[in-house]
């Protein structure tokens, strides 16, 4: 047997490690030791470099992707993939990995036992559905009596159960009551709550909303077009407010106006036009105003013709006396201003006491003066009238004269016609009748 | 689901949805906001929703809104807590079902909706299992818990009066 040296002591650790030493070569390894304390440390990190790489060096986290043939390889790999697929926590890639290794026969068994044994130890194996089971299935008894109850409020037993149930609850006291109860333990929705908004809930169907979409896009489309047209218009909307505005200004001009549209119509415009239709545009924003424009505002100075007097009442005619009529002095008396009293707070007035003017109570003047004329002078309805008329002539006259206008009576050549004719300023009016 | 079947709807469950976000909210402003959002999600959705599901769509929805939103005022501290002292029964009940309503509001949150599915809308424990994400065993339990309270409140103010 060799014996152990510095220079094979190597060969020693690794059986020993490995347990191949016999008792008798491990005696000798401990005295070779024990001379040699330095290598005694030597096989503790022996020890430690060499399980490492056997436990330790391939994680599932030092490898970021594991092989299959790491998983093959190692076995804490292998677990752990179990672990993770059995939990749920595999992502696509490790549920791959367990494909290819349940494919393997020497690992299907692996898996198979050892998801049995997790899922038996897991909590998901527990049937939460049977702890949720109500005692219905028991004789009734006073530990399920008010499953019972309920039970019956919910209207869940059969016509057996609900036998039974009176029957039991009929045996003890105050059992007849809770049946009633039980019977009336159901909730009524309150009457009277609705829900206000219903119409801002309800939708348009499509087709309508797309029937007021494509109106919608009609319309716009039509504005534009007709927009588009309008400035496109040869004739733009200034020059036609500029012509608008001299035909207004100038009646005259208008038809000349209308004469160039009707020369245009039949010929090509030429240059010449151009500027001439330039030249108006630019005459209506610097020009004058037109003479008829000036009469307008001025009064026209027209000569006085002396107006023949009213000649005499031929023979055959009405005459028509014109009675003078001395108008009444009235002292006119100045009346005092007055000056409203401004108050802070608002007046009351009543609606009776405002007064009530109707057209029934308005009178003409010449009315007023003849109903005065004969209340005073207690006229008959024949001398009113007469007095009426001759008041109007004498209006008529006065009004005349400071109206500049004259009253002619004439009778023509033959003397069958008589003709009345007015005139104020430049009125005229005239009235004929046969003899 | 047509605009027809859609407009339906809302004749036909916003006034129930209203009243069961009223019941959990107490808050007549939130509970419209939550109507409205609930129906804004399904018109999102109105060519997915089959209109027979369309009023369980409407009300898991608005549900699981609702549910957020009393989470949310929790954490922040706005939430309205019942006050013991404000569910201390009167003397003065004109019928059972107004006592019936004031005992809803001292139950839990999830009680309170699966029985209100119940007896309001008449929902089936399937369905209220739908809406409420549980299953129908835990549906069942939960009316089942819900309806001893109330008997017992009931029987407490019977004890009283």
């Amino acid at each position: 047997m060799e014996k152990i040296t510095r220079h094979n002591y190597e060969a020693f650790f690794l059986d020993y490690h490995e347990g191949k030493l016999s008792e008798e070569l491990k005696m000798e390894l401990e005295t070779f030791l024990d001379q040699n304390p330095d290598l005694a440390e030597e096989l503790d990190e022996f020890e430690n470099i060499s399980l490492k790489p056997e436990t330790n060096a391939k994680t599932w986290e030092s490898l970021k992707v594991p092989s299959l043939e790491d998983l093959k390889m190692n076995e804490s790999l292998r677990e752990q993939l179990y672990f993770m697929c059995a939990e749920g926590e595999a992502n696509v890639h490790d549920k791959k990995l367990l494909a290819g290794l349940i494919g393997l026969s020497q690992f299907r068994g692996e898996y198979e036992s050892w998801k049995k044994l997790k899922l038996t130890s897991s909590s998901e194996a527990v049937d939460r559905e049977g702890l949720y089971q109500l005692p219905l299935s028991l004789p009734i008894g006073p530990t399920n009596y008010e499953d019972f109850l309920v039970a019956r409020t919910e209207g869940i037993l059969s016509d057996k159960e609900n036998v039974a149930l009176e029957k039991y609850a009929s045996g003890i006291e105050g059992g007849e009551k809770e049946l009633a109860l039980a019977d009336s333990l159901k909730l009524e929705a309150p009457k009277g709550i609705f829900y206000p908004f219903k119409d801002e809930l309800k939708k348009k169907k499509k087709g309508l909303v797309l029937f007021y979409r494509a109106a919608a896009i009609m319309l716009l489309v039509g504005l534009s077009a007709s927009l588009v047209f309008l400035l496109n218009q040869p004739e733009s909307v200034e020059q036609r407010y500029a012509q608008r505005e001299v035909v207004e200004t100038n009646p005259d001009t208008l038809k000349s106006t209308e004469t160039q549209e009707e020369f245009k119509e039949d010929s090509v415009p030429t240059e010449d036009d151009v500027e001439v239709e330039k030249y108006q545009l630019e005459e209506w924003e610097i020009r004058e105003p037109d003479p008829v424009f000036v009469a307008e505002n001025e009064e026209p100075v027209t000569e006085q013709e002396e107006m023949p007097k009213i000649p005499e009442v031929e023979e055959g005619f009405d005459e028509v006396e014109v009675a003078e009529v001395e108008p009444l002095e009235i002292p006119f008396e100045e009346e005092p201003i007055v000056t409203p009293d401004l108050r802070d707070e608002d007046e009351l007035i009543l609606a009776e006491e405002i007064p009530v003017h109707t057209t029934e109570n308005f009178k003409t003047i010449t009315e007023m003066a003849e109903e005065r004329v004969a209340d005073q002078f207690n006229l008959s309805d024949q001398e009113r009238d007469e007095m009426a008329l001759s008041i109007a002539k004498r209006i008529t006259q006065k009004a005349g004269e400071a109206l500049d206008s004259e009253l002619k009576k004439e009778v023509d050549e033959d003397g069958d016609r008589l003709t009345y004719s007015l005139r104020i300023r430049g009125f005229k009016v005239s009235h004929s009748t046969e003899k | 689901m047509t605009v027809d079947d859609y407009n339906h709807c809302v004749d036909a469950h916003a006034d129930g949805l209203y009243r069961f976000m009223l019941k959990h909210m107490r808050d007549s402003e939130q509970a419209r906001d939550l109507v409205q959002e609930a129906f804004a999600k399904m018109w999102l959705k109105v060519d997915e929703v089959n209109a027979e599901k369309a009023k369980s769509y409407l009300f898991s929805t608005a549900y699981n809104t609702m549910i957020d939103q009393l989470r949310r005022d929790k954490k922040k501290g706005n939430y309205n807590e019942v006050e013991a002292q404000k569910l201390s029964h009167s003397n003065q009940y004109s019928d059972l079902n107004e006592i019936l309503h004031e005992a809803l509001e001292t139950l839990p949150e999830r009680q309170k909706s699966v029985v209100l599915l119940r007896d309001y809308e008449g929902y089936s424990y399937q369905e209220i299992g739908e809406i409420t994400s549980m299953s129908e065993s835990q549906v069942k339990v939960y009316i089942f818990r819900a309806r001893k309270a109330l008997k017992q409140y009931i029987g407490s103010i019977e004890a009283v009066i």
